[in-house]
């Protein structure tokens, strides 16, 4: 098993981001209790966006190693 | 979007994300891949950022929600008082307000944004409930006064609105109501809401979803409560149980009750409970019209241009 590129870290980082606000967002949805929607918005909500962030600059790091932008 | 497909929809999301971990290498390798991980990075997190956030809020409007804080019970179970002259509980027992939303669909102001006003208000409370100190039961007040807006979304224009006397009479005209410079809560007007420090003393509607808490089930009426609801006949069970009636048997809180004979704490023409499922009735009998209308010029509370905090907040 090769060991991942460090671009690919990245790329697990934004992963393991966004199924924790995934988590977050399932159990607000089966236990719809006031700390749970404030988790959503605290912790599940800002984690997809970094995750996303996260999957964007990888993105652009390829891109600009291919010199393509 | 119901529940059941929003678990539907996360779950998905979530095979999706797990299948991207454990796919990482081949997908980031190849053309087709790179496509599926752009779709699944970037549009599927903007999609379940929009779901949680118009579930959440649809949620949060739900009063089984509000209710979810030991605090707010009391104010569902005031929601059942067994007489019609109590704003919140007359409008949740007749339908007039949607059951499912009944807490939001009054203390949502009117406004633009009402709703976001509202959500700042429910992150404060529960910031309160987890790290304040928490008043006791009645002793809840609303942030501010309580607008006229909220009853007008509704009542505004209607016409049994506009031509009930006691809304342009004594003082009192539709333009002062319509501009918020006379609260619809002022003392001598609608002035009973929920009540929760005498809840103990009231007759209770149907069965309400939570338990009167033992400090409220011992209180003794208040004492400069002048509309206190005392019983036509016999003494009143301080402990909120309905007396049974001479006849025997259950209280049935729809059978006739005789109109309270003294005019000065009941309106002279008040209904019994049973008449007064009729809304027609019920609106045509305000208390208003048995001489407590608010004088402009006593200098009373009622009098207040906007309901101090004590007259329209929802905890008297």
């Amino acid at each position: 098993m090769t060991t991942p590129e460090p671009d690919l870290k990245r790329l697990r980082l934004a992963i393991i981001f966004l199924l924790i606000g995934i988590a977050i967002e399932l159990v607000s949805f089966v236990i719809p209790r006031p700390p749970w929607f404030a988790l959503l918005f605290v912790f599940g909500i800002p984690f997809m966006m970094l995750g996303m962030l996260l999957y964007a600059s990888h993105v652009w790091r390829q891109l600009k190693k291919k010199d393509v932008l | 979007m119901d529940t059941t497909t929003a678990v539907i929809v996360v779950l998905c999301a979530a095979a999706v994300a797990i299948y991207l971990w454990v796919r990482l290498p081949q997908l980031s390798a190849g053309h087709f891949g790179r496509v599926i991980l752009l779709l699944a990075m970037f549009a599927m997190p903007i999609g379940l950022i929009q779901v949680g956030i118009s579930k959440s809020i649809n949620e949060t409007k739900k009063m089984e929600f509000c209710t979810s804080c030991h605090e707010m019970e009391v104010y569902a179970i005031s929601l059942h008082i067994d007489d019609p002259e109590y704003l919140p509980a007359v409008h949740y027992q007749n339908g007039l307000l949607p059951r499912e939303t009944t807490c939001y669909t009054c203390h949502t102001d009117y406004t633009l944004y009402g709703d976001i006003s509202a959500k700042f208000n429910g992150l404060k409370h529960m910031w309160v409930h987890f790290f304040g100190d928490v008043p006791g039961p009645g002793e809840l007040k609303t942030y501010t006064a309580y607008p006229n807006d909220n009853c007008l979304q509704c009542h505004q224009g209607a016409r049994r609105f506009e031509k009930k006397s006691s809304h342009t009479t004594k003082g009192v005209t539709l333009e002062m109501l319509y501009s918020n410079q006379k609260s619809c809560v002022s003392s001598g007007c609608h002035d009973k809401i929920h009540d929760i420090k005498n809840l103990g003393q009231k007759d209770i509607w149907g069965t309400p979803e939570f338990e009167l808490p033992g400090v409220l089930k011992h209180a003794k009426p208040a004492a400069d409560d002048p509309f206190a609801d005392e019983p036509a006949g016999g003494a009143k069970d301080p402990f909120g149980e309905p007396a049974a009636p001479e006849g025997g048997g259950a209280k049935d809180p729809f059978a006739d009750e005789p109109s309270t004979p003294d005019a000065g704490t009941k309106p002279a023409g008040d209904k019994p409970a049973s008449e007064v499922q009729n809304v027609d009735d019920l609106f045509d009998e305000a208390p208003a019209d048995a001489g407590k209308a608010p004088d402009a010029g006593q200098g009373d509370k009622g009098d207040a241009v906007v309901a101090p905090k004590d007259d329209a907040g929802d905890t008297k």
